[in-house]
């Protein structure tokens, strides 16, 4: 009993701790979900959340009963999963690259360099694309029929192409800022160990194969695991401003399709059911990555 | 593979009629400085700044302030803190559920805090993103640092501050400068929460300098055409938007270096 | 735990919605008595001496601010040149509940956002926009039946103005009742005409083309003939972009259909007076041939598919296509880029030429965007009047003296030291630069009276002597823009109008997406020559039973009740 008392005692301070946090997410995250309520109604502003007619699933059947819906959770899974598997791979491999670079002051360099595209909007990016990948006078495709004697691709409107710039692009704007968490990983690691290991004689290559990856490991599987909540935004800024209307078949996404549902009336309830699905998927996802974590490389990611 | 952003450079340094043509490539042409004018002497830029500085500032500090205290106790083994799984999963389903716009913006109403500096402070100070990653990186920390200190009688705040922070400054500097740049880009809220557009930060001051008229929709009168198709404008700003943040990064990235101290330590 | 979370928030929400609903129903039953005894005492619900109420009354409002509207003297929309204008003419006081930049939709969102949380609207809602939104305002039974106050209280001008086309009232209709005023625009303000690189026509000998034949040769010399001397095969014929839609407001392709009698994109009336959705008829699909041949000939670019109405509009600036068809005002922007950008180029407005059967057809400009909507619970419901019949008697009506230059010394025109009048045009010479302060007004442009702009500027390109300041200060526009606008009138014959400007119905609402984003991939296709011609008559049926026939139905419905 009093051993209870005395550890409860201790670890009080941890609630303490925690209870900012706890509080403003009561607030700011729990109370609202209120509107979730919202889902399952036919809104009508006028009528407000109490007044609105109660319709159970409709939204959820209409968003099922629509064979070109399911062609868009489709391409949302095939863009998010490149984008995920993409942005992961490239600034992790990157950081490992930037790792190797002595000269302190060229490494910054590099490194705000890349970070830069970061900052551009997609309306911007946008239209320098449609430039660049034009079938006539694009810069690529010029070198493609110049220098490779190719026959010039139409990237922006042939579906396959398409998904292929999207991830590129994605990948081009934001690889820089995603490498920042793997640098900070990677300045983490305790010197000691670099040195013991050339104590024994090994190599660059064995010293990164040994002791820099498994180290960075954890790390990469908490950001693996946490992008899988995005697996269904495939990224409505960027596909907004490239898509058009040859590659609705494999562009368009969840969320550009409820942009455009929307707009005609705000549909505030259609779009909250479906924002609900969204998130379900990516509990479930969430969950079944954190299992698997655990039971297989014994590691809990949160 | 930064063509694209000389680009955008040179497109920002030019004349309007040959940026609107697409004319520009790589270097200006009919070079001026009207698009950073137009843009910086319009109106609300200076108090644009004012705002964003106070929110970048106020809501970095507090926000590290928040998510440093909440991964501590969350870094702990289940063993030694068993509430730490309950918590977690409260946060987790934070990040991915919520109720949209509409009841957001009538609680905050509710609360009174609609064209005040906290609605671009308080509602998103728990990034429950920053905590996981945070409570990761505590982790790594040996066990014997922390178990040494508690020993020698110092509290579990005390052994975050004298022990944990200084040992993950690589890691707060990351979360810092994602917080950061966070507060610095994002837009919408001012948008939506500010009522006055003299108080909108300055991400959301820029959105309004471009003129983006459904032109299906009014009486365009030629008079007025005179100020569209800004398009040195808008690659104007994303110069000015972005000048701060650059400056600041390379003195930031002298803390990702920082992380040796945890050597040093052992001894 | 979260349980008790939700009840409490489920319980303060329907508070809300409750008092709302409750102020809502008490305006119902109190509004009539309380007007009738106003209207006894007075026709003014204050004290109104010359023009002007004695004690100042107060409107309420909420403003969008468009990013092209200036400030100077460090005012703003809650304190400026209009507000002390209104108090200082009209009597009364205008509060600002709150403004929003119009940017991305954000005042419409805010609108929703307050309607959504049952927040009380303030006495005067104006919005330009979608029609939903309109009727989703008007279902919230805050607003008044302005149809009535506005028989009793506008003037001879207003009403004039507002009868020169009286389907400007069908979008607001509820019940027979007019439950909102229609903000009027200039009449045939989007309405393209044809503009031409007279330089190339000349130095390649050709005539502006007034039929398909002819089009296409002018198309096929300006493509492959260099027209630009510099011995490079890089100029297209015609400047389209129709990323958005074929038949839009720039850079646009709709007359192309217009010359086989059809029109995308819209609800056309037939001969027996039922609506019909343009972009499934028959016609489409001659107009859908050329196209596609068009886009293999290189007449037009092959990105096309993915330009915006703006992006589309570079090539012709840019002095690399030769033909691009819009408004009269790109007269003003952004065609003057082209000469800038290449000195010695010239361009020419032409009408549109005639299919292979004569026929001509273009699009047309609705003359009402959007609406003005009066709270139950104003007080003064007769102020909002006398601001606007102000506006229409004296800053829209041709013969007022009352602004000859502007709307106020020292923003939107100046005097100089010698009488010279400053506007736009001598910006530089206005202290502080000129400032567009009519922009400020409640309803966003002051007061238009819809079918006078134009048909003055074609008649000034005519020759006819400016008779008054109005006429003046037209004559002052640039002569290109002068015989666009000509143009614009003297085909005014062929616009094939949207009849259709309800609130969106049932299916439209439900399916309306679908449709639109079938019939988009299946045209662009087809142009494209991704899809043969034959896939049209798939996605017609296809339309059809998908949705396409209800919604027919349905419009068709809406049409005929407000025929009545």
């Amino acid at each position: 009993m009093r051993m209870k008392v005395s550890k409860w005692k201790k670890t009080i301070i941890l609630d303490i701790m925690l209870a900012p946090a706890l509080i403003l997410t009561l607030i700011f995250s729990y109370i609202p979900m209120a509107g979730l309520v919202m889902a399952f109604q036919n809104y009508k502003p006028a009528l407000g959340m109490t007044g609105s007619q109660w319709i159970g699933l409709d939204h959820f059947e209409f968003l099922f009963s629509i064979p070109e819906n399911i062609q868009l959770i489709w391409n949302t899974l095939i863009i998010a999963g490149m984008k995920m598997a993409a942005n992961l791979i490239v600034p992790f491999i990157f950081a490992l690259l930037l790792n190797e670079i002595r000269r302190i002051f060229f490494r910054r360099m590099v490194q705000t360099i890349v970070y830069m595209p970061h900052f551009l909007s997609w309306v911007l990016v946008g239209g320098i694309l449609i430039d660049l990948l034009a079938q006539n006078g694009g810069l690529v495709n010029q070198t493609l029929t110049s220098v490779f004697g190719m026959k010039p691709i139409f990237f922006m409107g042939d579906g396959d192409w398409f998904r292929f710039v999207v991830v590129v692009s994605d990948v081009w704007k934001e690889f820089g800022f995603n490498t920042i968490v793997f640098l900070a990983a990677l300045a983490g690691i305790n010197p000691s160990l670099y040195e013991a290991a050339e104590a024994d004689g090994a190599g660059r290559w064995q010293q990164t194969w040994a002791i820099t990856m498994p180290s960075m490991l954890p790390i990469t599987i908490v950001v693996g695991t946490l992008a899988l909540g995005s697996i269904l935004n495939g990224g409505f800024d960027q596909i907004f401003n490239l898509y058009n209307a040859l590659v609705f078949d494999k562009g368009d996404i969840i969320d550009t399709f409820v942009y455009r549902y929307g707009i005609i009336g705000g549909k505030f309830s259609f779009s909250t059911a479906v924002g609900l699905f969204k998130s379900i998927v990516s509990l479930v996802l969430i969950v079944m990555a954190y299992r698997m974590a655990y039971k297989l490389a014994n590691y809990r990611i949160f | 593979m930064y063509l694209p952003f000389i680009h955008i450079l040179a497109v920002s340094f030019s004349g309007k009629a040959a940026a609107s043509a697409n004319l520009v490539k790589l270097w200006p042409i009919d070079f001026t400085l009207d698009a950073y004018v137009t843009t910086i002497a319009n109106g609300n830029f200076l108090r644009s700044i004012w705002v964003t500085l106070q929110r970048t500032v106020i809501g970095t500090v507090f926000g590290m302030l928040v998510v440093v205290f909440a991964a501590y106790p969350l870094s702990k083994e289940t063993s030694s803190f068993k509430r730490r799984n309950m918590y977690i999963w409260y946060f987790v389903f934070t990040m991915l559920f919520s109720g949209g716009l509409v009841p957001y913006y009538i609680l905050l109403r509710n609360l009174d805090m609609l064209n005040t500096l906290w609605v671009l402070i308080l509602p998103g100070a728990v990034s429950v993103w920053n905590m996981i990653l945070l409570l990761n990186f505590f982790r790594g920390i040996p066990k014997e640092m922390e178990e040494a200190s508690l020993i020698d009688g110092a509290g579990h705040i005390r052994t975050l501050i004298r022990v944990y922070l200084p040992i993950s400054t690589p890691a707060l500097a990351t979360l810092s400068l994602f917080t950061l740049v966070g507060h610095w880009n994002s837009w919408f809220d001012g948008l939506l929460f500010m009522t006055n557009h003299e108080n909108y930060p300055l991400a959301t001051y820029l959105q309004t300098v471009i003129v983006q008229q459904d032109f299906s929709k009014v009486s365009v009168r030629p008079e007025d055409l005179e100020n569209i198709s800004q398009r040195t404008v808008k690659a104007a700003q994303i110069f000015i938007g972005m000048a701060p943040i650059l400056l600041l990064y390379p003195f930031l990235q002298r803390f990702f270096v920082k992380g040796i101290v945890l050597g040093a330590v052992k001894e | 735990m979260a349980i008790n979370i939700r009840s409490t928030l489920l319980a303060l929400l329907s508070s809300l919605m409750l008092s709302s609903a409750l102020t809502g129903c008490t305006g119902d039953s109190e509004d009539p008595p309380k007007e009738k005894d106003v209207e006894e005492e007075s026709f003014y619900s204050a004290p109104f001496e010359d023009g002007k109420y004695t004690e100042p009354v107060t409107i309420s409002t909420v403003f969008p601010v468009s990013s092209n509207m200036k400030f100077k003297n460090g005012e703003n929309i809650e304190d400026n040149v209009h507000t002390r204008w209104a108090k200082e003419t009209l009597g009364i006081d205008i509060e600002y509940l709150w403004t929003v930049s119009e940017q991305n939709n954000a005042y419409e969102t805010k609108l929703r956002l307050m309607l959504t949380a049952g927040e009380k609207m303030p006495d005067i809602v104006a919005f330009r926009g979608d029609a939903a939104l309109i009727s989703d305002l008007i279902d919230t039974g805050q607003f008044t039946d302005a149809g009535v106050l506005f028989d009793k209280y506008a003037s001879d001008i207003y009403k004039s103005a507002v009868a020169e086309d009286p389907t400007v009232w069908n979008p607001l209709m509820r019940d027979d009742k007019r439950m909102g005023l229609p903000i009027l625009e200039n009449a045939f303000n989007n309405d393209p005409v044809m503009y031409i690189r007279e330089d190339w026509l000349r130095k390649l000998n050709l005539n502006a083309p007034t039929n398909m034949t002819e089009l296409e040769t002018v198309m096929d010399a300006f493509t492959h003939q260099d027209p630009d001397g510099n011995g490079e095969n890089d100029t297209t014929g015609l400047s389209v972009g129709f990323k958005n839609d074929l038949n839009t407001w720039m850079s646009e392709s709709g007359w192309i259909f217009g010359m086989y009698g059809a029109m995308p994109n819209q609800w056309n009336k037939t001969e027996d007076n039922q609506l019909v959705y343009g972009s499934v008829q028959p016609e489409m699909k001659p107009a859908l041939l050329k196209m596609q041949e068009w886009m293999e000939k290189g007449y037009i670019s092959s990105e096309a598919g993915l330009y915006d109405e703006t992006k589309a509009t570079e090539a012709f600036t840019a002095g690399k296509s030769g033909i691009i068809v819009g408004p009269y005002w790109m007269t003003g922007w952004p065609l003057p880029d082209l000469q800038r950008n290449v000195p010695d180029a010239k361009y020419r407005a032409y009408p549109l030429p005639a299919g292979p059967d004569g026929t001509i057809g273009r699009h047309g400009t609705s003359i009402s965007s959007g609406a003005i909507l009066i709270n139950k619970d104003m007080k003064h419901k007769d102020a909002f009047f006398v601001y606007q019949n102000y506006l229409f008697d004296h800053w829209a009506n041709p013969e007022s003296t009352t602004f000859p230059h502007g709307f106020a010394k020292g923003y939107d025109y100046d005097i100089g030291p010698s009488g010279e009048i400053y506007q736009e045009a001598q910006s530089d010479k206005i202290p502080g630069g000129w400032v567009d302060a009519i922009r400020y007004s409640l309803t966003f442009d002051g007061a238009i009276i819809p079918n006078l702009a134009m048909n003055t500027l074609a008649k000034l390109a005519e020759g006819a002597e400016p008779a008054n300041q109005y006429e003046k200060n037209l004559a002052k526009r640039i002569p290109e823009q002068l015989r666009a606008a000509k143009i614009v009138i003297d085909q005014k014959d062929t616009v094939m109008p949207e009849m259709f400007t309800g609130a969106p119905t049932k299916t439209q609402l439900a399916r309306g997406d679908m449709l639109t984003r079938l019939e988009k991939e299946v045209l662009n296709k087809i142009i494209y020559g991704q899809a043969s011609i034959d896939e049209f008559d798939t996605f017609v049926e296809k339309w059809k039973s998908t949705g396409g026939d209800q919604m027919t139905e349905e419009v068709n419905a809406w049409y005929q009740s407000v025929q009545k």
